[in-house]
């Protein structure tokens, strides 16, 4: 488990063991468009990061959020 | 038809506000109570309502609700605006007859997803006591 994992968990409703690369709005019905903002903000806020609008629509999967912490020298495994 | 505001994501910036006055009275009530089908007596029946701690008919709540639209429909951002969410906190009832001021304050910028944060208030327009507060999450499209 993760602190990514854990943000996930927290704001989609959903447990830990449910959440892998291929998580998306279309295999989790809890990631509707306001989750997704609040996402967005929670992963700004817990990694100390910001994403530039493009690369936060982006964001497809867990995977792809979890490439783009990495894309800003992060890890989002610890 | 007055027209919204056309602000873009990128003029806006906290601390930016935006406000109005409306005279609130029991015509407004009564058109609201039609048009969402809520005609609870506490708003629509005069005998019923003055017999409860009111003492008088009161607006609905959610009367808030329908201003904060206008606030961020027309206003704060205006065109460009697509609600997301909204919170409300109804702290007294809203006077019938009697004006009110609600207003929009932002409180956060997310580039990330163009999302705006607006403390939104309605408070009498006289004692500017506060009436009904929330939080509005609105994407700016543009």
């Amino acid at each position: 488990m993760s602190k990514l994992s854990e943000l996930f968990s927290s704001v989609l409703g959903i447990p830990e063991q449910q959440i892998t690369d291929d998580l998306s709005p279309a295999t989790e019905s809890k990631w509707d468009s306001l989750n997704a903002i609040i996402l967005i903000t929670e992963i700004e806020n817990a990694f100390g990061v910001e994403f530039g609008y493009d690369e936060a629509m982006a964001v497809k999967n867990y995977g792809d959020a979890v490439k783009l912490i990495q894309s800003k020298g992060k890890d989002p495994y610890v | 038809m007055s027209e919204p505001k056309v602000l873009n994501f990128a003029e806006l910036k906290v601390g930016d506000s935006a406000s109005f006055e409306i005279d609130l009275d029991v015509d407004f009530i009564d058109k609201f109570a039609n048009l969402s089908g809520d005609h609870n007596p506490l708003h629509t029946n005069e005998s019923y309502a003055a017999a409860t701690s009111f003492g008088n008919r009161i607006p609905h709540g959610m009367i808030a609700g329908a201003l904060f639209s206008r606030l961020v429909g027309m206003e704060l951002p205006g065109k460009y605006a697509l609600y997301i969410g909204q919170t409300l906190s109804f702290r007294k009832p809203l006077p019938a007859p009697g004006r009110v001021c609600v207003s929009g304050l932002i409180t956060n910028c997310s580039g990330a997803t163009r999302t705006i944060r607006i403390a939104t208030v309605v408070q009498h327009a006289e004692t500017k006591m506060i009436l009904v507060e929330g939080e509005a999450l609105v994407r700016v499209l543009k």
